[in-house]
């Protein structure tokens, strides 16, 4: 204050000796390069010059005059002459930093304009080094945006809700926008198929594409206001990527970064499995319960050492005349001792600790009309089990042009990415409802297999040769399988976008905006004649086999004949195609202009936009493909029949095709800078529903405001607080539920299922009766928002308080039947959604050593279904995968069975609110009446806490960064450990020390009995199937359910950055060295979960769960 | 400037007039109905694709009970004492309504897209198709969950709804009206339908109505109405010349051949008896033999008595054991979802309408008429292919029926009354066709048109006891379509 003060004092003493005189310099940006025609003029006058090419220029000024250099792209600056005589300038780069600007895809407004709810976020802030996925460094980031790593594979997407989602049934994924453009996936996955652990997973992620050292920042637009031009497809959010460009009049810089990252290892010490030992007990208890007998081993469907025994027992030897293993109990005991000591380390057998590499060079530069930005980037991971790898290149092309005058802009962006993945061979999983299950064939996820295999089990015997258990009535061995079962992927992206921005006049701006999406991808899943799967397609070693194995045909022309090997020689080979074109065409105006000395202020913004995608899939089995010999096809023609009478497609295609129309338009108006008003419109056409025209148009409207308090008389010469402003803004956005389109009745062709292949026809069936009232599912979205800056913004706050009630949702409703559809989707739902966000960031301390920053932010939401037409059945409610809904509770709620202690067999009871029904058998995964009576609400599945902490402190050369995710409020479902019939393949956890033995011991224990063979073939438990469901109910009851909160330290990188004098030494503009572990451990986790990533499903197929990674990182500018 | 405005303006307005179009554009491989083609792939889904012998032959007494080592299956077991069921599951009550209502639709689709596309005499084989289905549906629809056909009751008697136009919204409400509106409509439907059916453009015929399966469905139609020349000429036309070689001929073709052959060929479409097949979503080829109210001992004995009426035994072979006697009637085709875990849909062939059924209909008119001699034929017709070694000299004569068929009036009381001489034949009809058609659930629609009394003996000894005007013999009507306003059966 006090220089301020005698500065004045100076200006004044010199302006009462003001004489004109010449003044020159020279101007340059910051790379110190020249910068021509920069308009310089002596401020209140029309007295000017420009800068000849070398930057130079002279003009006449007096002392007491100010001169005002300007130059378009830079930030005007003005200088006092005073006395000086040579004034040299150093002009900054006009960006507006970022906090200061709302990128929202269609505009660019200043923050102090806008009205709704979003946050910034910096790409190089949270940017996880290791982790080639950018939407995972996300999570914890942003107040209300709750991610899960439901899957740790490269290419899966995590789970991204923003503010809890507004869809039952539908989408709850956020729109990506990737500059300016909606990035549409390659292939649609909904919630349950995001946790599938299904091929089609690893091409969920909407950025997978993406070099993350491309991106220049997110924004998460949260409410109806701020998603407002997104209109009908807006409704769960919108995430703006902005990727990086050039500058004008720039050095061109190089700049070189690599990453090496190494994970860890899982260790049997993190779950609570069983050692070989302990499990070789529970198998000898299982030998006297009469399971592991010889002929049910010898000729059942899977079998580990027991199997293997009584192999030898059967087995000749002719070299000795007797059996490879002599039938006494001393032999067996023996051979048996063998793989008790064994103790199989399956995660150091299956998982490598090979690195992973990223390497990335970028060019950005720029000249007096030119902008460019390129980049070139390699990813490679050579696996974290033995049976994945991935490999991808991207490109990036960015270069705008400015023309006539600087009225025109034109860019040219080209991006993409090429990359080839190694998943271990899966098949779809499928859901059995009737004893409530999910099952997957031939499933070798090496990390499931780590967690489901026995460690009595040995991958190589003692000469070092592979060794094989039985599986599906072949030999098994998991590293055979895994050479001989593998899906190759292949993803090609490219994406072409031009956007012209033509000034008409001042006040006046025309945008045009065409982008062009090609992606494709590509799988090959081959299964060799070597694998167990095509040892399963030829066991029929005995009769008992033959007439067991379903991979066998039995020829429905030929009643009386024995099943048949169909696949005699070769393998399988199938083929999968997903493709996707996509084309977005947008023409927008943009008026803006100030009256009356500045005070008042409008902008008028509205446009016209197209959206076109086209998606086709397509998918072929080959059977009988000899991958030894060159690939020749070798197909039984009964194969075909098999596939055929069977009601399986041994090829199959289809499409999908996405048409949008959008017209657009927002106004705003403020006073002063002091009162904004915004009021927006979104008119929007789909083609969801093909020719029908009823509500094919949809209006959406949001209107807010913002005051911005700081400009007021009373607090804008406060010392405190720096900045304030309240943003109340209520809105409708909407969304177009791809799952339910018949505005017009839905005809779709199919073959009638009939047993003889000879009756079969064609026929046209009524997916879905005309639902004339079908409309899209909407939100009405009450924000209320406040930011506080203090100290000059040293400490910032955020808070917003939401309250959406959604309506017209749509799920799935239970009809009378009479009209032809006894289930139906429609818009019958309503759920509200209140919620609180908390944003701090704080600048805790600032020196030139020294400096400590931390940003933290929580939210918490409160949902409720309150309307509802669907029944979901037990099995929904009880799964955790997001489809138990009931009035009363949040979207997705978990629910259990009542455990209600053991019986005295030591087998799992369970209320049921019915003395009739039996409370062991009488489990019934199907049923769909008054079942909220017998079940327990245990609490939503996705966390409605949420939030993260990060610290970043700088001294020096050194920086540190430490950032700590939680999220708390849901429950997990403990992985299905239980079954009433085990075999010696099976892996147990530590609860099985601690099972019901004998009569007495359920006053002791919850872990239910091993049932022998003759209690299973009882009536008394209802049969197999029976036993079964209500095992699987105890794996879905009260025992068997944990807290999903979790505090996780998510990263903390350490890294240096060479000082100006080294750099100019070495000849280099920038260098920084890092080190960084990514996801190191978990704070807190419920101690139930015994090791199980709360996060993380497991189901196997191609999902791994998210790994602790050390990375080393070089980036190198120059 | 002003180029770019109008090239603009232009551009904005060719967009708006494309709007349309562009959104005209499907989103996805559905199928629009653009020809008779389509129109008779829609009819091919317009028959109930459900079993309705999985429910309702525990009801009717061919049941017995075999004991608790007997497998128990809800349907069977809540239906052979008659309760009401909700289960939504395969098989049941519920499933077969949905099933019904879904080939009606079907049906009314076929008829609006007919209209649409101005079809005129060149599509109305389509349309008669569409009627006949539509009346067959609603028919079996209103024989399981409305009383039995009363002219004097049934202009009160609840009905079920009569849907003839596609459903247009979410819900919408639905009346029952009378079981007398119900029999007007299906009349109506399947008279103007009869004459316009044309066999020569079906693909797989027997998947089809038909003539021959229409005039079947016919015949069981005033069967039920008590139109007794009308039965005696749909018959006519549904067996045609030469009726013998069109009946399932146990004694040759069945007898020799094995439990799988038997019941691959009893829901053939190389069969010459099955006039109306239907492929149903269905497990019953799980159950029919095993559950536990079945066929047991008694019923064994009762329903396929050593010799029969004509003093010979029934070509009939009784497979299993006490838990498990059955003939084989039905094969299961099981469609894979998922083949390791065994996954997958069930379906089993059903029987709609066959040629046995239209001869004994037809028999049962002639009685009814008084042409005791036609009746007669017929009754020794069907006996000649299902008992084994059958002469012509095991006819039976009128004097026979009298004796061997000698029955108390009060068992059958159906809306009409059966002349005393009749009165045997009746009887003799009945029987052949409780032996003839065991376990394909027909039994109970002749319980309750001749409106029988019907006693249930468990295991223990306990009788229970269904009276003629027991509520019971309507089924309930589906919870969900109660909860949609669709009125209750009373109880």
């Amino acid at each position: 204050m006090k220089k301020l003060f005698s500065f004045s004092f100076l200006l004044i003493f010199f302006c009462l000796q003001a004489q004109d005189s010449k003044i020159f310099g020279k101007v340059v940006d910051e790379y110190g390069l020249p910068l021509e025609t920069v308009t310089v003029i002596v401020e209140g006058t029309t007295k000017g010059v420009v800068t000849d090419q070398n930057g130079v220029y002279s003009i006449s000024a007096s002392p007491s005059d100010v001169l005002v250099f300007s130059y378009l792209g830079f930030k005007t600056q003005k200088i006092s002459v005073g006395l000086q005589k040579e004034i040299n300038v150093t002009l900054a780069e006009d960006i507006e930093s970022l906090d200061a600007v709302v990128v929202t895809g269609y505009q660019d407004v200043k923050r102090e304009l806008f009205t709704g709810a979003s946050q910034t976020i910096k790409a190089e802030d949270v940017k996880l080094e290791g982790v080639a996925d950018i939407s995972r460094s996300l999570q914890g980031r942003a107040a209300g945006v709750n991610i899960q790593n439901v899957s740790g594979t490269f290419g899966a997407a995590p789970r991204v809700t923003i503010r809890g989602s507004s869809s039952i049934l539908g989408d709850t994924k956020p729109l990506w926008i990737i500059d300016g453009v909606v990035h549409e996936e390659i292939v649609n996955l909904s919630l349950s198929d995001l946790v599938s652990g299904d091929l089609n997973t690893i091409l969920g992620s909407a950025v997978a594409g993406l070099n993350a050292s491309d991106i220049k920042s997110f924004e998460i637009l949260k409410d109806a206001s701020a998603t407002a031009l997104y209109g009908a497809r807006a409704l769960n959010g919108v995430v703006v990527i902005t990727t990086k460009s050039g500058k004008r009049n720039q050095k061109p810089t190089f700049n070189y970064s690599t990453e090496f990252s190494v994970r860890s290892i899982p260790r049997y010490s993190q779950y609570d499995l069983l050692n070989s030992q302990e499990t070789m007990s529970i198998y000898r208890e299982l030998e006297a319960k009469g399971w592991l007998s010889l002929p049910n081993s010898l000729q059942g469907r899977n079998g580990g050492v027991y199997t293997s025994m009584y192999r030898a027992i059967n087995t000749y030897n002719p070299s000795t005349g007797g059996f490879l293993l002599e039938n006494t109990p001393e032999a067996k005991a023996r051979f048996l001792q063998k793989y008790e000591s064994a103790n199989t380390d399956w995660f150091s057998e299956l998982f490598k600790s090979a690195p992973t590499q990223t390497h990335s060079i970028s060019f950005s530069g720029g000249g007096k009309n030119t902008m460019n930005y390129a980049s070139l980037s390699y990813y490679t991971d050579g696996g974290w089990t033995i049976a994945d790898r991935v490999r991808r290149i991207t490109g990036n092309l960015r270069s705008t042009y400015f023309l006539a005058d600087n009225k025109l802009k034109i860019t040219g962006i080209m991006q993409g990415s090429i990359r080839n993945q190694l998943v271990p061979g899966t098949f779809d999983r499928k859901e059995d409802n009737y004893t409530g299950s999910f099952t997957r064939d031939f499933d070798i996820n090496p990390f499931s297999y780590a967690l489901n295999t026995s460690r009595t089990i040995r991958p190589r015997d003692e000469n070092d040769n592979l060794e094989y258990t039985r599986y599906n009535w072949a030999l098994f061995n998991i590293f055979n399988e895994v050479e001989n079962n593998s899906i190759e992927l292949n993803v090609n992206d490219i994406k072409f976008q031009l956007q012209a921005d033509y000034e008409i006049n001042e006040n006046l701006k025309y945008t045009f905006l065409g982008s062009t999406r090609y992606a494709n991808s590509n799988s090959e899943h081959s299964v060799t004649e070597n694998s167990n799967v095509a040892g399963a397609y030829r066991a029929n070693e005995t009769t008992i086999v033959r007439d067991q194995n379903y991979f066998l045909f039995s020829d429905p022309d030929s009643p009386n004949a024995p099943p048949k090997v169909v696949l005699p020689v070769g393998g399988i080979l199938t083929t999968d195609k997903n493709s996707l074109v996509t084309y977005t065409f947008r023409n927008a105006l943009d008026w803006t202009k100030r009256f009356k000395d500045d005070l008042h202020g409008i902008r008028i913004y509205g446009g016209q936009e197209y959206r076109h995608a086209d998606r086709s899939k397509s998918k072929n089995t080959g059977y009988g493909y000899q991958f030894s010999r060159g690939g020749t096809v070798f197909t039984d023609p009964d194969m075909l029949k098999k596939q055929i009478l069977e009601g399986n497609d041994y090829f199959s295609a289809s499409e999908t095709r996405q048409r949008e129309i959008t017209f657009f338009t927002s106004v705003s108006y403020d006073y002063d800078k002091k009162y904004v008003l915004k009021v927006s419109g979104n008119y929007e056409g789909s083609n969801r529903a093909g020719k029908a025209r009823q509500s094919r148009w949809l209006p959406t409207y949001t209107i807010g405001g913002r005051w911005n308090i700081d400009k007021e008389d009373f607090l804008v010469n406060s010392n405190t607080i720096s900045m304030m402003a309240f943003r109340p803004t209520y809105g409708l956005v909407a969304l177009l539920a791809d799952n339910a389109s018949n505005n017009l009745p839905v005809f779709r062709n199919q073959i009638t299922s009939r047993g003889n292949n000879e009756d079969r026809e064609n026929y046209i069936n009524i997916d879905d009766l005309e639902n004339s009232e079908l409309t899209w599912e909407k939100t009405k979205e009450l924000n209320l928002g406040l930011d506080i800056g203090l100290f000059n913004n040293a400490l910032q706050f955020n808070l917003d308080l939401y309250d959406r009630r959604g309506v017209d949702l749509i799920d799935y409703v239970r009809t009378s039947g009479v009209g032809g559809q006894s289930v139906k989707l429609g818009n019958n739902s309503e759920m509200t959604t209140k919620g609180i966000e908390f944003q701090v960031n704080s600048v805790n301390i600032k020196n030139d050593d020294f400096s400590w920053k931390t940003t933290f932010n929580i939210s918490y939401f409160d949902q409720e279904i309150t309307a509802l037409k669907q029944r979901p059945n037990v099995f929904d409610m009880v799964s955790g995968e997001g489809r138990g809904n009931a009035i009363g509770y949040p979207k997705g709620a978990l629910f259990s069975f009542k455990f209600e202690g053991l019986d005295e067999w030591g087998v799992p009871k369970f209320f049921f609110n019915d003395p009739d029904v039996n409370p062991t058998t009488g489990v019934d995964f199907q049923k769909r009446d008054n079942i909220l009576d017998f079940l327990k609400y245990e609490g939503p599945i996705e966390a409605n806490i949420t939030g993260g902490l990060a610290n970043n402190f700088i001294y020096k050369n050194w920086d540190l960064g430490i950032f700590i995710s939680f999220a708390a409020g849901n429950k997990v479902r403990l992985a299905p450990t239980y079954k009433p019939i085990y075999s010696d393949l099976d892996v147990f956890s530590k609860d099985f020390l601690n099972r019901w033995v004998t009569p007495g011991d359920e006053s002791r224990t919850n872990s239910p009995v091993i049932p022998s063979k003759t209690q299973i073939h009882t009536d008394v438990f209802g049969g197999r199937y029976r036993m079964i469901a209500a095992y699987n109910a105890y794996n879905y009851s009260t025992e068997r359910v944990a807290d999903g909160s979790f505090v996780r330290i998510k990263n903390i990188r350490l890294g240096y950055t060479l000082d100006a004098n080294s750099l100019s030494n070495l000849g280099l503009s920038s260098m920084r060295l890092g080190f960084n572990v990514t996801n190191p451990f978990l704070i807190y986790t419920d101690s139930k979960l015994n090791g199980q990533d709360p996060e993380f499903y497991r189901s196997g197929g191609v999902a791994f769960p998210i790994n602790t990674s050390y990375t080393f990182s070089l980036n190198v500018g120059f | 400037m002003k180029k770019l405005k109008i090239s603009l303006l232009t551009l904005l307005s060719f967009v708006l007039f494309s709007c349309n179009d562009v959104l005209d554009v499907s989103p996805d491989n559905r199928t629009t109905i653009d020809s008779a083609e389509k129109i008779a792939e829609i009819l091919v889904n317009a028959y109930p694709n459900a079993a309705y012998a999985s429910f309702l032959e525990p009801m009717s007494d061919n049941a017995g009970d075999k004991g608790p080592s007997a497998v128990t299956k809800a349907v069977n077991e809540e239906m052979f004492f008659w309760r009401d069921f909700n289960l939504v599951d395969e098989d049941t009550p519920t499933f077969y309504w949905n099933q019904a209502y879904k080939a009606i639709a079907q049906a009314n689709q076929a008829l609006v897209s007919i209209e649409e596309l101005d079809g005129g005499k060149e599509m109305n084989h389509l349309k008669g198709e569409a009627l006949v289905c539509r009346a067959y549906a609603h028919f079996m629809l209103v024989n399981i969950f409305s009383k039995a056909y009363n002219p004097k009751t049934a202009s009160s008697d609840l009905g079920i709804p009569y849907v003839t136009k596609p459903e247009k919204v979410l819900l919408r409400n639905y009346d029952r009206g009378t079981v007398e509106s119900v029999y007007k409509n299906i009349k109506a439907d399947l008279e103007t339908g009869l004459p316009l059916i044309q066999d020569d453009y079906y693909i797989q015929p027997t998947y089809h109505f038909t003539k021959a399966a229409a005039y079947a469905f016919a015949a069981r139609f005033y069967l039920t109405t008590g139109e007794w020349q009308k039965v005696v000429d749909c018959a006519d036309i549904a067996l045609g010349g030469n009726p013998l070689s069109k009946l399932r001929n146990w004694r040759d073709n069945y007898r020799p051949i094995t439990f799988t052959k038997k019941g691959r060929l009893y829901s053939s479409s190389l069969e010459p008896a099955n006039l109306l097949l239907v492929s149903g979503y269905s497990s019953f080829r799980r159950f029919y033999g095993s559950a536990r109210y079945q066929l047991n001992g008694d019923k064994r004995d009762e329903i396929f008595p050593y010799p029969n009426d004509t003093g010979k035994a029934w070509s009939y072979k009784i497979y299993g054991n006490d838990l498990y006697y059955n003939i084989p009637k039905y094969w299961e085709y099981f469609q894979y979802t998922n083949q390791a875990a065994g996954i997958g849909s069930p379906f089993v062939t059903y029987v709609l309408l066959s040629t046995d059924e239209a001869l004994l209909n037809r028999a049962e008119a002639y009685a009814m008429l008084g042409q005791l001699n036609n009746a007669l034929n017929d009754i020794n017709m069907s006996y000649s292919v299902k008992t084994q070694r059958y002469t012509t000299s095991d006819a039976l004569t009128i004097a026979d029926v009298n004796t061997k068929f000698k029955v108390d009036d009060n068992l059958y009381t159906p809306f009409y009354s059966i002349p005393n001489a009749s009165l045997p034949f009746i009887h003799a009809v009945l029987t052949i066709k409780r032996t003839i058609f065991y376990n394909e659930g027909m039994r109970w629609f002749d319980n309750k048109r001749h409106n029988m009394e019907i006693t249930h003996t468990d295991n223990n000894n306990n009788k229970y006891i269904l009276t003629k005007t027991d509520l019971r013999r309507q089924l309930q009507i589906p919870e969900a379509a109660q909860v949609h306003g669709i009125k209750a059966n009373p109880r």
